[in-house]
């Protein structure tokens, strides 16, 4: 049975949802649990929609790599792109305590994907943002 | 993404299924501003089949709830499913859901 998967993606959000559609067949596959495919599959859609509406400063087609695989109890998933460089563990986590009529709108994405993982990593290398999710089974 | 819609006289109920992703979210926003000029008073998102929702739908949920609430209407959240109450929960947004 298949233990990784290696997808390239343009950088269109059309790309995203056949992203998604594959997780779900390879999850299926593997038996994963329904909250471990759910949670990847947001942090997926908040990065990848990130980097795609802000990674950017031309109009020219880029490729976006993801490398999944299933690694002890754990599945991560690396997503490489050659974007501006971009952090999200840098970026601050929204304040929760607010009235909802006072909330601010943004920033909830990335704290979205720092609860729903168990772990990120990021490194900045060849001019290329990688990012490591991180997931327990 | 898809979206069923129910009217019963000033309120509708939008029934979303599947992945709440950034597309969805724009077509929710489609569907409950078309509805907003129809003069529809109620608007409960039903997200009983939903299997995620992510933060552009939330943002859609987010803004028109409050839009709506100055007018003295009201756009709720009714029936989310386990995985978009969790994700309402770990944003601290369960006001958004019917009671």
């Amino acid at each position: 049975m298949q233990e990784q998967l290696e997808l390239t993606l343009p950088n269109q959000q059309c790309a995203v949802a056949r992203l998604q559609d594959q997780l779900e067949a390879f999850a299926r596959e593997r038996q994963l649990a329904p909250r471990v495919l759910h949670d990847l599959q947001l942090a997926l859609e908040e990065h990848l929609t990130n980097v795609i509406t802000h990674g950017y400063e031309d109009q020219l087609p880029h490729a976006i790599h993801i490398r999944l695989r299933l690694q002890g109890a754990e599945v991560q998933v690396e997503v490489e792109d050659d974007g501006r460089p971009f952090n999200p563990l840098e970026h601050p986590a929204p304040d929760l305590s607010l009235p909802l009529a006072d909330r601010p709108i943004g920033g909830l994405g990335i704290h979205m994907m720092r609860k729903a993982l168990d772990g990120m990593e990021y490194r900045r290398a060849a001019g290329k943002n990688h990012l490591l999710l991180i997931k327990r089974l | 993404m898809t979206i069923e819609k129910k009217i019963s006289g000033d309120s509708l109920e939008l029934m979303l299924s599947d992945r709440v992703d950034g597309p969805g979210a724009n077509d929710l926003e489609v569907a409950v501003l078309a509805a907003i000029k129809q003069g529809t008073k109620e608007i409960y998102v039903n997200l009983a089949q939903a299997t995620f929702l992510c933060s552009a739908g939330l943002r859609v949920l987010l803004q028109y709830h409050r839009q709506l609430k100055q007018k003295g209407c009201k756009l709720v959240v009714s029936r989310p499913s386990p995985e978009v109450l969790a994700a309402l929960e770990m944003t601290g947004f369960p006001e958004l859901i019917e009671r």
